[in-house]
């Protein structure tokens, strides 16, 4: 005999949309790499993630302007032109940078480099998530580290050393 | 309408879209920016404040966050960020949060919104686009060739 299975989790299609002037909020809290790919779920989203929206971090010691974002092409290739802003917020100039790195809604500094590889930190905003990436110049190639222990830039900075 | 309870704390009564009265302290509906400029106005001294965007249901769940932020102080932020975590479990799903992120929105209780804000990106984070669409019903307005050329551009990120 054919048993009868009732599903509670059947139907009921769902009509849960998300408001425009809601969805930036959300956005705005996306780590990274989660940015990148939702890019691709429709244009209004393209369109949005694409718009600039440059953060500075506020006035604070440990980075200086050298390592503020602010980059040319000389250092390692990772940028080909300068970018971001300086301590005013104020956007001094815009280029282009290596295109896994390149887009909106980010603030970033180096870490360091050695062996030809570069290390750097990224994050979306001032309160997102800070994660850590690998370049290798040469070949074009990025790569995000696992995720740290703390978002503490410190632990990041120091491990240049 | 405004009574006075025993305290000598001003009560106010709101109705949600669908009719329901909700009969709270001023300090717990005054957590709502949007509220506080109404009660300022001197909107609240007749009848209810009427939130036509906001359901019952849903209003049922402000008042409850409300309460609690009002009642506690900076002392007790470890519980306090406790008792938000597990007042956003309690919602669920996204649908939910959805709608209760609206209504921190509308009331203004920024508060409330960054905290459901923070579980909605928590959640989508490892989503594929796909799976983004069907939680909000967006439309894949791409054309295939803009697709590819989007796909090609992100490819790192899918990795």
């Amino acid at each position: 005999m054919g048993r009868l299975v009732i599903s509670t989790n059947v139907a009921a299609p769902n009509r849960c949309y998300l408001p425009p002037d809601i969805v930036e909020e959300i956005l705005d809290l996306l780590p990274f790499t989660s940015i990148e790919r939702f890019r691709s779920v429709s244009k209004s989203l393209f369109t949005l993630l694409a718009t600039p929206k440059l953060l500075y971090y506020p006035n604070t010691t440990i980075f200086s302007p050298s390592n503020y974002g602010c980059k040319s092409s000389d250092d390692h290739g990772l940028f080909t032109g300068v970018i971001l802003s300086d301590y005013s917020g104020d956007v001094r100039n815009q280029g282009y940078m290596a295109p896994e790195l390149s887009g909106p809604r980010r603030y970033y500094f180096k870490v360091g480099s050695c062996n030809g590889l570069v290390c750097l930190r990224a994050t979306t905003n001032n309160y997102g998530k800070w994660e850590t990436f690998v370049r290798n110049p040469l070949i074009s190639v990025c790569r995000k580290l696992p995720d740290l222990p703390s978002d503490n830039p410190y632990l990041c900075y120091l491990a240049k050393w | 309408m405004s009574i006075t309870t025993e305290n000598n704390e001003k009560m106010i009564t709101l109705m949600s879209s669908d009719g329901e009265e909700f009969v709270v302290e001023e300090a717990v509906a005054a957590q709502s920016q949007t509220i506080k400029h109404l009660i300022e106005d001197g909107c609240s001294t007749e009848g209810s404040i009427p939130l036509p965007n906001v359901t019952g249901r849903v209003l049922s769940e402000v008042i409850q966050y409300c309460k609690k932020h009002s009642s506690s102080d900076d002392k007790e932020e470890k519980e306090l960020e406790a008792w938000d975590a597990e007042f956003v479990k309690a919602a669920d799903d996204h649908v939910a949060l959805t709608d209760l992120m609206m209504a921190a929105n509308f009331l203004d209780i920024k508060g409330l919104l960054d905290l459901v804000a923070q579980t909605l990106a928590n959640m989508i984070t490892g989503k594929s686009p796909e799976e983004v669409r069907r939680m909000w019903n967006i439309k894949n307005d791409f054309t295939p060739e803009e697709a590819e050329k989007v796909r090609k551009e992100n490819q790192w990120a899918f990795e």
